[in-house]
């Protein structure tokens, strides 16, 4: 089964990276996909806080660093790595990617490839897109559009909202929707994930006490994120050849 | 979902929500009778969230916010729903009525059914139960059958108030009840200005005038509330038969 790197990253901070970052790992794992993280968030590594016992905190500018996410996708349990790009970083890691020639391998199909680029209600952060539209050719391209502060990016001005979006041939657009603060808050709190948030337990698996209200917010957001995530080209792969596997394993 | 009459279930806790889409259609004088329908089958007055915020129009009748007896809630705050939603969950063998003003209606049961709160409520063996009173438009009968097809799990009683005119008495009027699951409905009684304006006295409880608390009231008037709440009695027996108040 061939491998998918998932890249999630934006270029400004506080716009939603890591989240998106959780709700994929969730996502994978509700659909019995085994995935592995990492977190160049180097060296607070909040994608890790989530996932203490999955996301591996690393510096991407180091060699060895790369080779650990690079060199060991073939002999990896996981058939997903989903890899949170540090805020900031998103057009230094692609250069290092393309330099080393690892979109190219990806574009040659010994792998798959995707980013999901994360962007907040800010030409700044729109401005982003035309930058790392040079590295995207032939690789999954995902805009995330993160709706968590209820902006409408742009949308009120048609000639803005077309110089970023109506352009955007080769990707594909999903809407992070608003969750409530409060229940966002009290996720963050409990250090756990979203799936365990809405199942009412601790991050050492023991039963706990999430107020039902905030619960039930966050199975509604994750359901409308599941959606979308669901009908990603990227998501489909993983998930055929993920039953492609299983059908074969059950034939033998 | 369990009943509230089984012998079996007495510690278990109720819910009461009297809804409607519109307001001045007698909404809070059924939520009034429906707090002391409570209190005289519980012996203790429930837990009242009165959403009229700031005002609390049916906690005035009950001593006000600081009485003890409940609070003003604002459904759009998220605290709020806490205290509303969650503390009815965790309560043990405790009542509780909402009282729902017709501005909060949608938001307060956009989060009923996101949060699936039905089902929290047969876990924490809390019986559920919407009043909703019906206004004079088709709009809300609409509004009506909409919810209830929306919560199918959960008692629905149409609460049809001929003194603001009943639209399901207009016989080029599709119901689109007809279609749903069956329901409940209550009528509620004529009244005269005079007995009305005493129901609607914050000194006026129903639950001590059945008890002869009201002494001092002339026979005529005592007559006329009697008859009020004999007819609303006669309505809880016709279980199966689409007229009840059943759930009270």
């Amino acid at each position: 089964m061939k491998h998918t790197v998932i890249l999630v990253g934006a270029d400004k901070g506080g716009v939603g990276k890591t989240t998106v970052s959780r709700a994929m790992l969730d996502f994978l794992e509700r659909q019995n996909v085994q995935a592995r993280a990492f977190d160049t968030e180097n060296p607070r590594g909040t994608l890790h806080r989530f996932y203490p016992g999955r996301a591996e905190i690393i510096d991407l500018a180091n060699v060895a660093d790369q080779m650990r996410i690079l060199d060991t996708m073939d002999s990896a349990p996981e058939t997903v790595t989903v890899v949170d790009l540090k805020a900031g970083n998103l057009s230094t890691a692609l250069r290092i990617f393309e330099d080393i020639g690892v979109l190219q391998a990806a574009r040659d199909g010994e792998f798959d490839m995707a980013l999901i680029h994360v962007v907040g209600p800010s030409i700044a952060s729109l401005e982003e897109m035309n930058e790392v539209a040079k590295y995207t050719n032939g690789l999954g391209y995902v805009v995330a559009r993160n709706f968590i502060n209820e902006t409408n990016f742009f949308e009120w001005d048609e000639a803005t909202y077309s110089k970023y979006f109506a352009r955007l041939s080769n990707a594909r657009e999903i809407e992070v929707p608003k969750l409530n603060e409060m229940a966002y808050e009290q996720v963050d709190l409990a250090g756990v994930t979203f799936s365990d948030f809405v199942a009412n337990k601790s991050s050492d698996g023991e039963p706990a006490k999430f107020s039902f209200v905030l619960r039930g917010y966050v199975r509604k957001w994750m359901a409308d994120i599941d959606k979308q995530f669901g009908e990603l080209k990227m998501v489909k792969n993983i998930l055929a050849a993920k039953r492609a596997a299983s059908s074969g394993k059950a034939g033998k | 979902m369990a009943d509230a009459h089984d012998p079996s279930s007495v510690r278990r806790s109720s819910a009461t929500f009297v809804v409607s889409d519109c307001d001045r259609n007698g909404k809070t004088l059924f939520s009034k009778l429906a707090v002391d329908t409570l209190t005289l089958r519980t012996g203790r007055v429930p837990h009242i969230f009165d959403t009229d915020d700031p005002a609390g129009d049916l906690l005035n009748h009950y001593g006000g916010p600081d009485a003890g007896v409940g609070q003003i809630v604002s459904p759009t705050k998220t605290a709020d729903q806490l205290k509303i939603f969650d503390g009815m969950l965790e309560a043990d063998g405790r009542h509780f009525l909402v009282d729902l003003c017709a501005r909060h209606y949608q938001k307060f049961f956009d989060i009923y059914r996101d949060t699936d709160f039905q089902a929290g409520a047969d876990d924490a063996q809390l019986d559920t139960a919407i009043f909703f009173v019906l206004d004079r438009t088709e709009a809300s009968l609409q509004s009506a059958a909409s919810l209830r097809q929306s919560l199918p799990d959960t008692h629905f009683v149409l609460v049809r108030n001929p003194a603001i005119g009943d639209i399901l008495s207009d016989p080029a009027i599709d119901d689109p009840f007809k279609i749903l699951r069956p329901h409940r409905t209550i009528t509620l009684p004529d009244l005269s200005g005079e007995a009305l304006g005493m129901l609607e006295h914050p000194d006026f409880h129903f639950d001590r005038f059945a008890t002869d608390a009201y002494d001092q009231f002339p026979f005529e008037l005592k007559a006329e509330l009697w008859a009020f709440l004999e007819a609303l009695y006669e309505q809880r027996s016709a279980v199966g038969e689409g007229g009840t108040a059943h759930p009270l």
